[in-house]
């Protein structure tokens, strides 16, 4: 559906998007992940024809983005970052001319803004629709932007940063909303948060200062984390320093660090890879006859992966991605 | 060329669903009932303009027209000065332009708008012209003509107000930058024209906007006028669409 | 449209097939290209625009025609099939006649005259370089015209380069006369010094004079310049014959002198003789007294008279010798106690004195008074003896200086004998003058010449023939508005637009033959000058010269002028070519009471002359007169109502009273005091006065600035008598049809005619308020009256017609060339350019009169004004002013809240 190739983009002198190629199959829920300033909303907007690329070439379905602009935009439904609206509309009224803009004929203009006010849960409080957008809180202009990305059902979804400034309950909201978008369109989201991108999506794209650093399904991604084992450890009942140094004993722990926490210690116990270390920590804890409050172990994640990858872009490739 | 229709409908329900346009329609009224009824006159400056509508005046809007062709040199660009700019401001430029409308769509729906809403307000002056029926004899084909001739020329003026808001995201740069190109081509180049010899100041006065609206507002028809307008403001226009996709290549 | 077309060429999201291209270099090049489409949409503006200025259709919406070609001129020119050549030279940067706004308005009327025929070249010319090209062809052609004057001018160079050291010479030769030589008595050799000095100087400074003019780019005003040298050569023709002659008589002064000396002498001698005698009858002195005083005084008188006339024929025979020649020029011609003669006829006088005295001695007084009065008469006498005897040497000095001639001035006068003397300059100089006399006018270019100096004229050239039509006929002063606000003194006098007819009547008058004939018809008798003394001049209230400017105006208008002065002719000129004749006639003078001498008969204005304006105006010829109020006649204090020669035939054949007794004056509401009156003074000279009706003369000039002057009203004259007007009866003429032309209306109450000159001017120097006199009878007439009629009615089947234009003096020279002094009410004087518009009155008569009233332009139009109460006004103002503006507010605001929720 999607299909961008060599894209390179200068904003000036700048390098915002540095020679990105992906595809993006139809019906796939896309995650585009990657630090503010990146590159994210650059490649968003070449795709939807916003602006044009410096080199390389994007087609959406099958459509180059330069030449036939006017037919990829009509395929697309964009979402904006901070979902810009005219304040001093309503809501219908904007989602009514939003569906005239889009060509919609005049009959099918009120039925295809009520559906996508309905699958934007725009529906309630009833008067929604004749509320002026000013007067409107942040997640329901995000939902007004959502719905006016649906009016059109477009193939493909283009969606920048959709959950940021959304409460968690909104977030979640959003969220299940993009799911079951992906079941009919095909959807780009793009994101600086993890969390959300790894629910929803089948697919991410890390980019980080205008590279695309990995890319492939969450769980193809969290294979390819590497790292220590770590241990959490909550105890009370003896000098924090004794108890670390006992457990640095365990046969197998690499490092111990510790932090106070009212009468509780926190012990973070590092070990190798792959080590299980819970048990022996148990033994030694009941053996010495501490409280236990808390033993936990914590496998490295996506974020880590995330930080990881964006730390090294960053600190390897210094001069060029960290100036946007 | 519907969706410039439904760009201008937008448009001017931006218009008219803000209290802008009816803050600069009631001032422009009182503009015009000032200089048509009461007269305007600052010693110190010897600026003078006697009323248009008194006993023993000639029964005609021209000297109201005359006048109002430098006036709405300030007026046109307050109202055209948000068209694109806002836009940009907000924002929604980005909706606007990954909806499948081009670029020359969008101008060309705002100038529609534009000129729907000064229609509205050349319209508003009717019941002074009316006034002048009651009261006198108008010369209709002069008042006819003077009509035209400001509809004209307020096509002219909204196009060099819409191609200052392309420039700016700044609402009141874009009106200020407005008013300057206007009131270059008005009162400036009539300074320029005195200051110069006979033999260029005949080519510059053609270039005055206010010597072709003369001939309208005088009652003679002059295709010269016709074609100077309708060029000015395609040109106008031209540059605006050209201005607004450099933000592509910029 | 062509514009947008670009659009897609420039397009930066059009194909983008060379992706691989250097980053910056595809940025420039979107640049560039868009750079290139802005660039050619400027380019396709300017052409579009430029083609559309050379290509222009213009029509006028408007209804009152005004920036159209009107019906007249449009009708002049649709009969012009000979190829017009009209160029605009208009170069002014004077800020009341900008460029900017009026040269558009000539090029769109030169556009649409050229529009209308093919026959018709325009050319505008707007720099000086144009400007001086126009002039250079100009030139050419005048030079052409005025080949003879050139020849004449040149002609005078080389002259003067001859004929200057001529004079020089002649300057030497009296300077080298020796001072002690026969002619220095005369003071002839300085005289002529100087005159020839004069002579030299006045050749070297007109010749100077000419060569500057020649050089000077505009057109050499060449007749003016012949003018000019002719004076120099007449001067200096003058000098030099006044030399030759005075050279001829001198020359003949000494034979003359020889000749008359025994006369002189002896007249001389005899009254010495007379004295002896006389002083004889009385003795000598210190012998006593005659025994009988009486007896000897009786004789002593007889003999004094006898020195009288002895003296008196002495002074005569004096007299007589010097004639008309030279002699009284002589020094010793005049002595210190007098001229020779004058000395004779005090020595008379004295003589007649002494007598009376000796007789009123002899008569009355007593014998020993008588004897006591001898010894003075006998000490007179002696003196008397030596004044005769002094003034005998003095008479022989005369003659011996006058005959005795030295050999140079013997010398001078051989030649100045001769019959060539001085020839050698005097024929040349007198050739010159004959040539230069003949050399004319030049009428044809006199306008050019004088025209065409000004910044801004149309030429209108039609074959050789070339006219100027000036800034000021194209855009005369537009009247004042009637009502309203006058007197804002910032406000320059608004101009109007009669370019049109201006353009086009020059052209009617340089293309085609005279329309008719306007005769002026004055009656006028100006003896030559050497008869001034024993004939009277009689000259009506204007002198038939005085009209140059009505004269040139009416040529112009494609009229031809001829004279008819009824004093010397009973009937009009034939008029040439069978043309149309109109008569103007001006008002003719009074009557004097008595002849100046007893049985001397001198031309009046008699019921006569009347008569033969009838029979020409009975026979179809239509008049023009031109009357106007006439200033009373007093004798002894007692004023007589103004005459006007005409208003007898006018009031019985035409039913039209000229009340030429009456004046119309022109004052203004006293705001503060409604019902009374104050006289601007400048409405005394200058009264505007533009009320005409809806006749054809007066329509066109509704909006034309007209300035009267001595106006006079006509009224219709009725049946019956002792009317309140004091309106003559009339008679009883039925088919007399009047109309008016330019009338003072009811509602203008600040105009009326006054009977009573003296007790108003005393009124307004007093300044006290004014009002008119509403006496019934001899009282002040207010309107509505005419101050111009037409009257037309059949004469034996004949259609006779006439206009009477009651403002005479509105349209002489010294009226139609003077500034316009307004005085504003705070003490400034507003000068305004003479009102030439009047004229326009004139030839619209003429031009109606002889039935070519669609010639007459159209002339400004006059828009309707807007006319509304004050209440009404103050209704409107909040109505409109302030509650329509509120209300866009108000429907705002309510907009505003309602989506507000």
């Amino acid at each position: 559906m999607i299909d961008v190739k060599n894209l390179t983009k200068y904003y000036g002198r700048t390098l915002a998007v540095d020679n990105i190629s992906f595809n993006v199959d139809a019906g796939s829920v896309v995650g585009f992940l990657g630090p503010n300033g990146a590159g994210k909303t650059t490649t968003l907007r070449i795709l939807t024809c916003f602006i044009p690329a410096t080199s390389g070439s994007a087609k959406v379905g099958g459509f180059d983005v330069f030449s036939q602009s006017v037919k990829v935009r009509s395929r697309i439904g964009y979402m904006p970052e901070n979902v810009p609206l005219y304040p001093e509309m309503r809501v219908r009224e904007y989602l009514m001319f939003r569906a005239a803009l889009r060509g919609l004929p005049s009959k099918q203009r009120s039925a295809a803004v009520d559906r996508a006010a309905e699958r934007c849960w725009l529906i309630s409080p009833e008067d929604m629709m004749r509320r002026r957008i000013d007067q409107l809180s942040r997640g329901y202009r995000q939902r007004v932007g959502l719905a006016d990305c649906l009016l059109h059902d477009p193939e493909v979804l283009v969606l920048d940063e959709p959950t940021i400034g959304l409460d968690p309950a909104q977030v979640r909201e959003m969220r299940k909303l993009i799911g079951s978008l992906g079941e009919k369109h095909t959807v780009i989201l793009s994101s600086h948060i993890l969390a959300e991108v790894e629910q929803v999506c089948k697919e991410l794209i890390v980019i980080s200062s205008g590279r695309i650093v990995a890319q492939g399904t969450p769980g193809e991604l969290r294979r390819r984390v590497t790292g220590p084992s770590r241990v959490i450890v909550e105890v009370k009942g003896g000098q924090p320093e004794l108890m670390a140094a006992a457990v640095a004993d365990i046969d197998g722990v690499l490092d111990v660090q510790y932090t106070r926490s009212g009468n509780w210690t926190r012990l973070t116990v590092k070990g190798g890879e792959n080590a299980d270390l819970r048990q022996d920590v148990a033994a030694l804890i009941a053996a010495k006859g501490y409280h236990l409050r808390e033993l936990r172990r914590e496998v490295s994640s996506l974020e880590d992966f995330f930080v990881q990858m964006t730390y090294e872009q960053i600190s390897g490739q210094k001069g060029i991605g960290n100036r946007e | 060329m519907r969706k410039i229709v439904i760009l201008a409908r937008r448009e001017l329900s931006a218009y008219f669903y803000s209290p802008m346009a009816y803050v600069i329609a009631a001032l422009f009224l009182l503009l015009v009932g000032l200089i048509f009824l009461w007269g305007v006159r600052v010693p110190f400056l010897k600026f003078e303009i006697e009323p248009v509508f008194r006993s023993g005046a000639e029964s005609t809007l021209r000297p109201l027209f005359d006048v109002l062709a430098y006036g709405l040199a300030v007026v046109v660009p307050l109202l055209t000065m948000r068209l694109v700019s806002e836009e940009f401001r907000s924002g929604t430029i980005e909706t606007l332009m990954t909806a499948p409308v081009t670029d020359a769509a969008v101008i060309l729906g705002k100038f529609l708008a534009a000129m729907v809403l000064y229609l509205l307000l050349l319209a508003a002056t009717g019941v002074f012209f009316a006034l002048v029926v009651v009261f006198g004899k108008p010369d209709w084909g002069v008042a006819g003509m003077g009509y035209i001739g400001m509809v004209l020329l307020g096509a002219v003026y909204i196009s060099v107000g819409l191609f200052a808001s392309t420039l700016t995201r700044h609402q009141l740069v874009a009106g200020l930058i407005g008013i300057a190109i206007l009131a270059f081509f008005t009162a400036g180049l009539y300074l320029v024209v005195l200051a110069i010899p006979p033999e260029y100041s005949q080519v510059v006065a053609k270039v005055n906007i206010i010597t072709h609206f003369a001939d309208f507002s005088k009652g003679v028809f002059d295709t010269r006028g016709l074609v100077f307008f309708v060029t000015v403001t395609a040109f106008f226009l031209f540059i605006s669409v050209k201005v607004l996709e450099s933000r592509r290549w910029r | 449209m062509a514009v947008k077309k670009k659009n897609t060429d420039s397009d930066p999201s059009g194909p983008k097939k060379t992706r691989e291209r250097d980053i910056r270099s595809s940025r420039r090049a979107a640049g560039v290209s868009v750079a290139i489409a802005i660039v050619a949409a400027t380019a396709l503006l300017i052409v579009i625009n430029v083609i559309s200025d050379k290509k222009n259709y213009r029509c006028d919406v408007e209804t009152l025609g005004r920036y159209r070609l009107s019906d007249a001129a449009a009708r002049i020119l649709d009969q012009m099939d000979q190829p017009i050549r009209l160029t605009s030279i208009y170069t002014s940067t004077e800020s009341d006649r900008k460029p900017q706004d009026y040269l558009p308005r000539v090029r769109d009327l030169m556009a649409e005259i050229a529009r209308r025929k093919d026959n018709i070249i325009v050319v505008n010319v707007t720099s000086d370089r144009e400007k001086a090209e126009v002039h250079a062809r100009l030139r050419k052609n005048l030079d052409e015209a005025a080949s003879g004057h050139r020849k004449v001018i040149m002609d005078f160079q080389i002259l003067a380069g001859i004929q200057g050291p001529q004079f020089e010479q002649l300057t030497r030769q009296w300077q080298a006369y020796s001072s002690k030589g026969w002619l220095v008595q005369f003071a002839m050799p300085k005289l002529a010094e100087a005159a020839m000095t004069a002579g030299r100087d006045d050749l070297r400074t007109t010749s100077m004079e000419l060569r500057q003019k020649l050089a000077d780019a505009s057109l050499p005003d060449y007749p003016g310049m012949v003018r000019h040298l002719s004076e120099t050569l007449k001067k200096l023709r003058d000098s030099l014959e006044n030399l030759s002659v005075g050279l001829r008589q001198l020359a003949s002064l000494p034979k003359e002198a020889s000749k008359s000396r025994p006369e002189l002498i002896e007249a001389a001698d005899k009254v010495i003789v007379a004295i002896s005698r006389a002083s004889e009858k009385l003795g000598k002195k210190d012998t006593p007294v005659p025994a009988d005083p009486s007896a000897a005084l009786k004789e002593f008188i007889t003999s004094v008279r006898a020195v009288t006339g002895s003296a008196e024929s002495a002074a005569r025979r004096l007299e007589k010798f010097a004639g008309n020649g030279f002699a009284p020029y002589a020094r010793s011609w005049r002595t210190v106690r007098g001229t020779l003669p004058d000395r004779y006829r005090r020595l008379a006088y004295i003589a007649t004195g002494m007598a009376e005295q000796a007789r009123g001695i002899q008569l009355a007084a007593k014998v020993e008074f008588q004897k006591k009065h001898i010894p003075q008469i006998r000490d007179g006498m002696l003196k008397f003896d030596a004044e005769a005897r002094r003034i005998r040497s003095a008479v022989e000095k005369l003659l011996k200086d006058l005959t005795d001639l030295d050999e140079p001035t013997k010398e001078i006068f051989a030649q100045a004998g001769k019959d060539d003397y001085l020839q050698a300059i005097l024929k040349p100089l007198n050739d010159l003058l004959a040539r230069a006399a003949g050399a004319g006018p030049l009428d044809e270019q006199k306008e050019l010449i004088q025209k065409i100096k000004q910044d801004n004229v149309v030429l209108v050239e039609i074959g050789s023939r070339t006219g100027v039509v000036g800034f000021d006929e194209v855009w005369p002063l537009a009247s004042r508005p009637e009502m309203g606000r006058i007197g804002d003194k910032a406000k320059k006098p608004k101009r109007v637009f009669y370019g049109d007819m201006a353009i086009c009547t020059r052209i009617l008058s340089l293309a085609s033959d005279p329309f008719a004939e306007v005769v002026l018809t004055y009656f006028e008798q100006i003896p030559p000058q050497y008869l001034q003394r024993r004939q009277p001049t009689i000259v009506g209230s204007i002198y038939s010269g005085w009209l140059q400017t009505v004269r040139e105006r009416l040529e112009r208008a494609n009229l031809k002028i001829s004279e008819w002065n009824i004093a010397k002719q009973d009937s009009p000129p034939k008029p040439t070519d069978n043309i149309r004749q109109v008569l103007l006639i001006l008002p003719p003078p009074e009557p004097s009471p008595m002849p100046p001498m007893p049985g001397m008969k001198i031309p009046q204005w008699s019921p006569d002359e009347v008569e033969k304006v009838r029979k020409v105006i009975a026979g179809g010829t239509p008049a023009v007169f031109l009357a106007g109020y006439v200033f009373p006649r007093y004798t002894r204090g007692i004023p007589l109502p103004g005459y006007y020669g005409f208003s007898e035939y006018l009031r019985i054949d035409w039913k039209l009273d000229v009340k030429t007794s009456l004046r119309v004056i022109q004052a203004k509401a006293d705001p503060l005091n409604p019902g009374e009156f104050k006289l601007p003074i400048h409405t005394w000279r200058h009264m505007r006065l533009s009320t005409f009706t809806d006749h054809p003369v007066g329509r066109p000039l509704k909006a034309r600035r007209m300035y009267l002057f001595n106006a006079c009203p006509i009224v219709k004259a009725s049946g019956k008598a002792g009317s309140p007007t004091g309106t003559a009866p009339a008679r009883n003429e039925p088919n007399v049809e009047v109309k008016d032309i330019l009338i003072v209306p009811k509602h203008r109450n600040e105009m009326w005619a006054i009977s009573d000159i003296e007790a108003f001017i005393i009124k307004v120097k007093k300044r006290k308020p004014l009002e008119p006199d509403r006496k019934e009878i001899g009282g002040d007439l207010l309107g509505p009256f005419a101050v111009a009629v037409e009257a037309s009615r059949k004469i034996k089947g004949k259609q006779a017609r006439i206009i009477v234009l009651a403002a005479a003096d509105s349209f002489t020279d010294y009226y139609l060339q003077d500034t316009v002094m307004l005085f504003r009410e705070d003490g400034t004087i507003d000068p305004e350019p003479p009102p030439t518009g009047n004229v326009d009155l004139l030839i619209n008569s003429v031009y109606h009169l002889i039935g070519k009233g669609e010639y007459i332009g159209a002339g400004p139009a006059i828009i309707e004004p807007v006319e509304i109460a004050p209440k009404t006004m103050v209704v409107v103002k909040i109505l409109f002013g302030l509650a329509w503006p509120g209300l866009m507010f108000a429907i705002g605001g309510a907009v505003v809240l309602l989506r507000k929720r």
